[in-house]
Formats: C-alpha cells, structure tokens, sequence
C-alpha cells in the first residue's frame, strides 16, 4: 500500500546569501555559536543544541530538538532581534547571522525529559501496531501549556523507525506540515455553528443521510448507516456524524467556519491560500471541511486545543511577524521567474513563521523563556504570557459538555497526526492496534 | 486519558479536576432547554408521535445570556385539510400550528425524512 503521511515540502532551513557567507568568513573568529538549553537553562539543564553560522544545528543534535531549534527557537530569536527585543546587531550584521554568531544562551520551554519519554511512547505505540499489522509508521506529539501557552513537548516524528532515518524521513517536521486533521476539526464547525446563530448542544440538525449534493454523497459513518431524523448537534459531534457536520458548516457559512479556526489559532486556513504554495487560486473550501480537515498544522491544532482547553482564553507571546498582503501571492506551480522566486520565498518565511494571513492570531505559543548574553548578562525574560480571550468562555463551557475529553486534558491538550493515508485510515478504525495508537493522544479524535 | 497524558500526571507534572466544575463560568446553566431532536434516548423517538415536538423541552447545557431561536414557526393552516390558510379561508377554521422549520440546504431532503417519520413540517400548500 502507498504510504504518503509526509507533507510536500521539508521544514524551515535557514538559507544564507553568499554576501552573507563572506561576510562571516571575513570576520573571523569573534563570533560564538549560541547554545540552545532546555526549560532549565544555562548549568542545570541540558544542552539542546546550538546555532552556528552557516548552518543550523550542530550535526550530532538530536533530530526532535534540531527541529524544534530549526523550526521554532532560531526563528523567534531572529524576529525577536528584529523586533528590537534583543540589542541590536553590529553594523553589517543581520538579525539572522546575529542569532547565529552573538554567542547567545537560550533557555527554551522545551521539558527534555517529557520530550524523551513522548519520543519513546511515540515509537512504541507505533511498534505495538507494525507488529500487529497497521501499516501506521509515524506520528508526532506536540504538548502546550494552555495557561502558559509554553511549547513543553516537542516530537516532530517518529525518531524511533530505523528504516526511515534510513531515509531521512526523520528530518521533516510533521508538526509545521499542513495535513488533514480529520474529524478533530469537527468541533470548530460546531463551535462556529453555536457561537454564530445562537445555538445550543440540544439544538438539531436534519440527519438527511446520504446527503446528496453536486453529484457526491455525504455519509455518517455511524454502523448501519440510517438517520436520527433530527439529531441534536450534542450527538453528532459525539459521535462525529457527517451529514449534521456538514449542514452546521452549511448553516453558519464556511467564512464562519474558517473565521473560528483562525480565532482559536489556525494560521493555515483562508480561501484561495495555500499554505504548501503549490497553488492557491486552486485552494477552496467547502462545508465538507467540519468534518474531514484540511490543511492544518499539528502545532497549531495543538494550540487550538489549549486555547480551548483554557476556556477560550489564549496564552501565549506576540507573534511579532509580518501580516501577508494575500494581494501578492504567487504560486509555486504557476509562476515563473522572478514571480516564482517570491513565492519561494513567501512559503519559507510563512514555513518559519515570519509572515502571517491577516485575521490570523496575534500571539503565538512560547518556546524562549531566557536570553543571556556569553557573559551571562540577562538580555531577555519571558514574563507574564499574555492572554487573549477568543470566543465566549459559554460557548467553549457548552462544546466541553459534549466532548469533555478536550477538558480532560486541559493543562497538557497535545496532538498527533499520523496514517493520513485516505485508505489507511478507513482500515484503522477497525483495527485495534492503530486505535491504541490513537489513544497514545488524548485530545485528538482518531483518524 | 491516553496512555501519554497517564505518563506525564505520574510524573507529577499535572493533575485533572473533578468534572471541571471550578470552570463553569457564569453564562451557562442546566435546566429545561426547548429542543426539537428526534434522536435515540429522547421521549418522542420512542413513541414515535411528534405532534408535541415543538413543545418538548430536555434538560441540557444552554447560555443564559443570549436568546436561542425557535427551530420551529407557526403557520395558520387550515383546520380542514390542513393546508395553508390563504386569503380565502373563512377566521373560524383557521389554526395556528406550530411546525418544524426545514433547512435551507436542501429542504425537499429533509421534507420527505420528516413525512417518513411524522415529523410535522410546514405545509407546502
């Protein structure tokens, strides 16, 4: 069977221009690689990794760190520096080569010790299923504090198939891809529904199964097929009923829909964006999105969940990124020349973060606590997080009638996701290795 | 829990609250709620009469400070036949009946689901 879980392009790499390269080469040896520390810092905690210039990462880093340096400490520092959060560089230096060279100590939010254990139940739970049959062979768990917003557990994939470090499949970071999340995007359908035509968990849909419509056929997947007639929104969302999903995003309007995902954190979803820049003229959403999902990071999911494990309230640190003009994208697959190399560039700044959709969130998930000079001289402390409220704290109260599991788990809501194969994942709903699987992660629905 | 979340509570780095009720905010109760859900478990699935639908009320979470609307409206239909009351239908045999709103989304769908069930819906006519 094919087996296509990974995304389309690689995380973040930082590219130096070759002024770049040759102003470091002609500057000699002054700069000083900065250390990367877990959330104990500098002396008690454990080295992470370090930036150095050119290249990011030391070689013999450990892959989930080197990700989480790569793809979410390296680039906060750089905005952090452009920002004016950190001094300012030396002149003919940029932030980018600041970070690197500055000799920075950074305590990070990450708990290595919460992040080894992930790693080795990651990779167990996926060996439990191999040996059973379920052909699922990564995944990737990210934790957030929700009254924090602190990025504790950082897994990016599943560190642990000696196969695919074989091929180098470790490298990518499956938390910054944008997947299908599946039936875990249901409640923000429902949720919109609620929140945007004043409704409640009793109120009801018509469970018209099959809904037919332009030619396809929506479906509950419930055993037996049939109807409930008028189902409470309370038990389509329990049981996951697509047919009810589907008329609630029909209902409340798929702007709506796409208005509160990006509310409560989702930073990849707006009509005619592509967030893998393939092409975006081509990106448009339909009300079958409550209750398959597209396009959604695992990270940020992640920080949806916390958001509405909190309450509503999100915790977090400004973004302190650049709003995209959608006025100027440019696709992957349709430009060329130099329209071409603006939409390479456009998805590696928004891959790293450093550009934003507009209506998208204003605070992102912390991942730096301290930054200390080489002397140890304190440049930065992450105070207070501050806290957004998104959505009426009722509203989420009533969504955590229904699916108190999301509230189980309200200080450590955490995501993965894995077997996004289509076809693998109608196998694994009847297959208890890979529902054990599941169940490594609460806080998500099964795929 | 998840296997993952019992790992990191035994190692003291969270604990769970009893049914959350430290987090019920202010705008939300349990009380009597007007529904009209046909599904398993509710009165009128089991008796299989749904003329009473629009009045069923079932004890649920709701927000207490916003205004729900009303999945149902009152049609006068004529007490006869049970047609639409039109211009030409005499006061005295003229009722007001109260009628499961149908959807926007395909609304013929959901007219013959109810005509199946006996869920009472305006009358086309």
């Amino acid at each position: 069977m094919g087996y296509h879980c990974f995304g389309r392009f690689r995380g973040a790499r930082r590219e130096l221009s070759h002024d770049a390269i040759r102003r470091h080469q002609h500057k000699g040896a002054a700069q000083q690689a900065t250390v990367i520390f877990d959330r104990n810092g500098p002396g008690r905690g454990i080295e992470l990794g370090t930036l150095t210039f050119p290249g990011a990462g030391a070689p013999g880093d450990k892959v989930p760190a080197r990700l989480f340096i790569e793809n979410q400490v390296e680039p906060r520092l750089v905005r952090m520096c452009q920002a004016g959060w950190l001094p300012a560089p030396p002149p003919g230096i940029d932030c980018v080569e600041n970070v690197h060279t500055a000799g920075y100590r950074v305590t990070s939010t990450l708990d290595s010790a919460l992040t080894d254990q992930a790693t080795g139940l990651l990779a167990e739970s996926i060996q439990m299923g191999l040996q059973a049959g379920c052909a699922c062979r990564d995944g990737a768990i990210v934790s957030i504090d929700p009254q924090s917003g602190e990025v504790l557990v950082y897994v990016p994939n599943n560190d642990g198939d000696p196969a695919q470090r074989n091929e180098g499949v470790v490298d990518i970071d499956q938390l910054i891809e944008s997947n299908s999340p599946g039936t875990a995007f249901t409640p923000v359908a429902f949720l919109a529904w609620m929140h945007g035509l004043a409704k409640a968990p009793m109120s009801s849909l018509w469970d018209t199964n099959p809904l037919e419509l332009d030619g396809r056929a929506i479906t509950n997947s419930r055993a037996g097929g049939g109807s409930e007639g008028l189902i409470s929104a309370r038990a389509a969302l329990a049981a996951t009923q697509e047919v009810a999903a589907f008329r609630a995003a029909s209902e409340v309007g798929i702007d709506a829909v796409l208005e509160m995902a990006a509310r409560l954190g989702i930073t990849t979803l707006a009509m005619n964006f592509d967030p893998t820049w393939r092409s975006h003229p081509e990106m448009e959403y339909g009300a079958s999105l409550a209750s398959a999902g597209v396009n959604v990071r695992p990270i940020d999911m992640a920080y949806l969940l916390a958001t509405i494990a909190n309450t509503g309230v999100m915790a977090g640190t400004a973004t302190l990124a650049s709003e995209l003009d959608p006025g100027t994208l440019q696709s992957l697959s349709l430009a060329q020349g130099s329209d071409y190399d603006l939409a390479l560039m456009q998805s590696r700044q928004f891959v790293r973060g450093d550009i934003r959709l507009p209506g998208t969130r204003e605070l992102d998930p912390i991942v730096v606590l301290e930054v200390s000079d080489r002397d140890g001289n304190l440049l930065f402390t992450q105070g207070e997080p501050e806290r957004k409220r998104t959505i009426d704290a009722g509203s989420v109260w009533l969504l955590h009638t229904v699916i108190p599991r999301v509230l189980d788990v309200r200080l450590f809501p955490v995501c993965r996701l894995g077997c996004l194969d289509r076809q693998l994942r109608q196998l694994t709903r009847e297959r208890w290795p890979c529902a054990q699987l599941c169940d490594l992660i609460s806080g998500c629905s099964p795929l | 829990m998840g296997a993952f979340h019992d790992a990191i509570q035994a190692r003291g780095k969270f604990s769970v609250a009893a049914d959350f009720a430290d987090l019920q905010p202010d705008n939300v109760t349990f009380g009597p709620f007007p529904t009209t859900s046909t599904e398993v478990g509710v009165a009128p699935r089991d008796t299989g009469d749904y003329s009473a639908l629009c009045q069923q009320m079932i004890d649920a979470w709701f927000r207490t400070d916003i205004q729900y609307e009303d999945e149902c409206e009152a049609v006068e239909v004529d007490s006869r036949d049970g047609s639409r009351a039109t211009d030409t239908t005499p006061a005295a045999i003229r009722v007001l009946k109260m009628f499961r709103t149908l959807p926007s989304l395909l609304p013929e769908a959901a007219r013959a689901l109810a005509e199946r069930l006996g869920i009472p819906v305006p009358p086309l006519r």
